[in-house]
């Protein structure tokens, strides 16, 4: 093959996946666009390419992607910064993606995450932006990571300051505020805060689908469960064909098993168990999984065995479909604990085996 | 605070209008849609007390020589008194359809007071003359300025009941003082109302209304096709047919036109959108499931909630009932076309397969009734996915382009049936129907499964490649890749190298590493650490007869150099990009081979 007709190539996918919803097909063509680019060994076409993969793998819940093909954009840019001055703004923007996805990932380290950070924080500054999202992603990480203290203190940190071009959207920085409400366990606060978001009136990307599935919790707990219900409603049909949803999900069947909707709960764990599967955003596996261990429970107490429609990828796949509830369950106990404890091994504390789960759980 | 303390903002009405304008409208033009709808909300209040009464809004242009031309709407509506007048039109946010009502009644399509201010996008001064159906009322004017100041005075009782608005074209506005804008504008907005509307010039009436498209009956051919004319003029677009819509819930009534060509998964298609018989928007989205793609549509619906700007419809329930229904009736559309007019249903697939398989992934009836009529391209050829089934009982799939493209020459040449996936929903789709038949086998197709068909070497093979293999093996074991020797179609292909997903990710994330610093490299180094490191196989074809030379070669160095070379060459073929020490791997091929060659020109020469 040609450079030219890899050129070509790269350019039709590209353009063909720029068409598509976010999802998994999304992701394999930009992938594929990827390796068109090297094959022309341009690197404004790679680094491009990256670009557009590191987009797509965010928003189709595969942030593992994002970190290979923005770790080479931004060596890129470090080598020849004039170069890439044009995608500059985007680069920055984008490490705000990888900061705020390292609450997905247990395996990397607390050291080098406060390294990527120093670096964020200094490239922040040098392009002439604050220090503001740096501030926040800071009290998310605190917040993933139990520590309360800290993310209050990094939250206040940030509030403090103006928002400027790098600051994320209204919709976002309302969803965010609420987050630390409930963090603080503050659920009146936390309903208020999102009100613009409920009414229609602030809205992005991925706002309201987030906000719906977070305020169910607060809703119920407060007793407003006709606003949940709708919102429960309103939030699958946004959520249902992406993967990047797989924790709202979670969130969904929570809030299902209590309002004692177990049916509608079996369906959720079937249908998207396969994301929960192919995942390697561990926090979003972690809550589906908690979530599916309550359901789990709950239908142990009426029988041993149930019929289900579980995914071929389920290493306890059944081919008649039948399955023993209790070695399930000991299945997702298992990963359960297993993904909690990497996570708390990595924070230092016990937050993910205790606080968490009973925090999740209502 | 005590009361005495309390003062009002003094809002500078210029500046609201522009907002208003730039925000809250889509433009000047709406103004006409806002003084329609006073003069119907005014006839309907009428009506509540003297049912008989008919009702007409006419509309004057009045074009001066010298002086700038001039609108006149009329109404013969319920009108306004003087202290309504004082209530109504001078406070803003206020509207007479508001007060006393705790309810707005079903009739009345206005719900907020700002209608008559949007008349400042066209004109400096508004001036309203109207004389209330009370009795005894008298006629009362009253001039409202842009800069927010205005004045009443009383006419006596000269008048007609009901009220007359008058604007005039300030500077800019001109467009919409023309005679043909202002027609169009009517007709844009208005010409589907049951009022009667009249516009008139220069002493001529012509009426404005027509019949709405949605009362027609389609079932007639000869209506289907004038509807169909009427669609492709409106949208200026051609379409191959046209399905009725209805839905209780939004009362609706609409037409839905299939495009004539295809269009991407989840675009979104602009709809025509009428309120009560005025339009609202004519680029509504979300008023159709998501999987609706291809088709736009023109409805009417009666029992919606508009949103503040009057443009779109408001996020609720009922509207989420009416998107049901309404998809309802395109989806029994396609379901009744495909039991009844296979033909056509085939091909109204070859142009909106997407919508089909979008359709057909969120609702379970339609995937199994569709099912067996969907294009794939698999390794035997495009087919259906009944040809596909009635030969095969497991359908195999992969999930890209590129490993099909991988395994197609191989896979076609051995007979292996698998089918390309890679595009969007055909994955999740063929998933699911393995769920809802479990009579069907659906798997993903493993690549090292093809090694699995592969024709046995004999004994005798066997003895005669072990050692190359052992040794080609040894050679690639720094690229992670694992040597194979075996026999497959077709015979021209020397090697065919087999990854998988996990052996992708790694070597993106060593390319990556080669070029990033310490932190970052032992970043991805951490991110990599829970995947667990899979070898990538290179066969090598024995019915192939280079590699059956290679095989036999005694000099060592030369397989070694063999060996690399068709590695590189295999990821090249397989679009893989090359890591760096693949890529000295080849330059340093490309140079032992000259210098081979040299040596051999050398031989020969002495």
């Amino acid at each position: 093959m040609s450079d030219g007709d890899a050129f070509e190539r790269m350019n039709e996918l590209v353009y063909e996946a720029s068409n598509l919803p976010h999802g998994e097909t999304q992701v394999r063509m930009l992938e594929e666009a990827v390796r068109f680019s090297d094959i022309t060994q341009d690197i404004e076409y790679m680094f491009d390419a990256r670009m557009q993969l590191i987009n797509a793998a965010t928003f189709a819940g595969h942030s593992e992607k994002m970190y290979p093909a923005f770790a080479w954009c931004l060596a890129q840019y470090e080598k020849d910064p004039e170069r890439f001055y044009y995608s500059e703004d985007h680069l920055l923007w984008y490490f705000k993606w990888v900061l705020g996805n390292v609450t997905e990932v247990p395996q990397l380290s607390m050291d080098k995450i406060d390294a990527m950070f120093d670096q964020m924080s200094t490239m922040y500054r040098d392009c002439g932006y604050n220090q503001r999202p740096v501030l926040y992603l800071k009290a998310c990480l605190a917040q993933a990571s139990g520590f309360h203290d800290e993310e209050q203190k990094y939250f206040q940190k940030f509030s403090k300051l103006k928002r400027d071009d790098m600051a994320d959207c209204s919709a976002c920085e309302i969803d965010g505020m609420a987050n630390h409400y409930l963090f603080h366990n503050e659920f009146e606060d936390a309903v208020k805060t999102v009100q613009p978001i409920l009414d229609g009136r602030e809205t992005c990307e991925t706002v309201p689908a987030r906000t719906y599935n977070r305020i169910l919790q607060p809703l119920a707990v407060l007793g407003r469960y006709d606003e949940a219900d709708e919102y429960l409603r309103k939030a699958y049909r946004l959520i249902r064909n992406n993967p990047q949803y797989l924790r709202a999900i979670g969130y969904q069947i929570f809030y299902l098993l209590h309002r004692n909707k177990t049916q509608m709960a079996v369906q959720r764990f079937e249908k998207h168990l396969g994301w929960a599967l192919n995942s390697f955003e561990m926090d979003s596996v972690f809550t589906f999984y908690l979530a599916v261990r309550q359901l789990l429970q709950k239908l142990r107490k009426r029988k041993t065995h149930r019929e289900l429609t579980l995914p071929k990828a389920f290493p306890l796949f059944s081919a008649d479909g039948n399955y023993d509830l209790e070695q399930i369950d000991n299945w997702f106990d298992e990963k359960t604990r297993t993904i909690a404890g990497k996570f708390d091994q990595r924070n230092g504390n016990d937050y993910y085996t205790s606080d968490l789960m009973n925090s999740l759980c209502y | 605070m005590s009361q005495k303390n309390q003062h009002r903002f003094q809002v500078d009405l210029r500046g609201l209008i522009e907002l208003l304008s730039r925000h809250l409208y889509s433009g000047p033009s709406v103004f006409v849609r806002e003084m329609l709808q006073n003069g119907i909300d005014a006839i309907n209040a009428r009506r509540r007390t003297d049912p008989l009464h008919e009702g007409t809004l006419q509309v004057e242009l009045i074009q001066g020589k010298s002086n700038p031309a001039t609108l006149v709407f009329q109404d013969d509506g319920v009108g306004l008194n003087e202290s309504q007048i004082h209530e109504f039109l001078s406070t803003i946010g206020q509207s007479s359809k508001r007060a006393g009502m705790v309810e707005r009644p079903e009739d009345f399509i206005g719900q907020f007071g700002i209608g008559l201010l949007s008349c400042f996008m066209v004109t400096d001064e508004i001036v309203v003359i109207s004389r209330s159906a009370e009795e005894g009322a008298s006629a009362v004017e009253w001039r409202g300025q842009s800069d927010g100041t205005y004045s009443v005075r009383m006419l006596g009782d000269d008048f007609a009941v009901g009220t007359q608005v008058f604007l005039r074209a300030k500077e800019g506005a001109e467009e919409f003082y023309e005679p043909e804008r202002i027609v169009e504008l009517l007709k844009e907005f208005g010409e589907y109302l049951e009022l009667n509307i009249n516009f008139v010039m220069g002493g001529r009436t012509s009426q404005i209304n027509a019949l709405p498209p949605w009362s027609q009956n389609i079932e007639q051919a000869a209506e289907k096709e004038s509807l169909l004319e009427y669609g492709s003029s409106i949208f200026e677009r051609r379409f191959l047919d046209v399905i009725p819509l209805n839905s209780v819930a939004g009362n609706v009534d609409g037409l839905a036109y299939v495009l004539s060509d295809s269009v991407h998964a989840g675009s979104k298609q602009n709809h025509r959108v009428y309120l009560k018989n005025m339009l609202l928007s004519a680029e509504a989205h979300d008023l159709l499931p998501d999987w609706a793609f291809f088709v736009q549509s023109i409805v009417n619906a009666s029992a919606l909630k508009p949103t503040a700007s009057r443009e779109s419809f408001y996020e609720d329930e009922t509207l989420e009932q009416t998107r049901e229904e309404l998809g309802n009736c395109l989806r029994n559309y396609l379901v009744e076309m495909s039991k009844t007019d296979v033909r056509r249903f085939q091909q109204f697939l070859a142009v909106h397969q997407l919508a089909v398989k979008a359709l057909a992934l969120e609702d379970d009836e339609c995937l199994l009734l569709f099912a067996d009529w969907l294009p794939f391209e698999t390794t035997l050829g495009r087919m259906t996915l009944g040809e596909f089934r009635e030969e095969h009982s497991t359908i195999r799939y992969v999930v890209s382009d590129d490993q099909f493209r991988q395994i197609s020459q191989v896979a076609a040449a051995e007979s292996i049936p698998v089918v390309n996936a890679g595009y969007v929903y055909d994955a999740e789709l063929l998933e699911r129907i393995g769920q809802l038949q479990p009579e069907t086998e659906v798997e993903p197709f493993d690549a090292s499964e093809l090694a699995d068909r592969f024709e046995e070497l004999t004994l005798e093979e066997r003895e005669e490649t072990v050692e190359f293999e052992r040794f080609a093996d040894a050679v690639l074991q720094q690229f992670k890749c694992v040597v194979d020797v075996g026999k497959f179609h077709p015979a021209e292909m020397p090697s065919l190298y087999v990854t998988n997903a996990n052996a992708n990710f790694l070597r993106s994330i060593e390319q990556s590493q080669e070029v990033t610093d310490d932190l970052w490299s032992d970043v991805l180094g951490q991110m990599a650490e829970d995947v667990t490191a899979t070898y990538s196989r290179l066969h090598l074809n024995y019915l192939n007869p280079l590699i059956k030379k290679i095989s036999r070669l005694d000099d060592r160095e030369a397989v070694r150099r063999c060996v690399e070379t068709l590695y590189v060459q295999a990821l090249l073929l397989g679009h893989i990009p090359l890591k760096q020490n693949e890529l000295k791997l080849l330059s340093g091929g490309l140079i032992g081979l000259i210098d081979w060659a040299l040596n051999c020109a050398e031989g020969e020469g002495r």
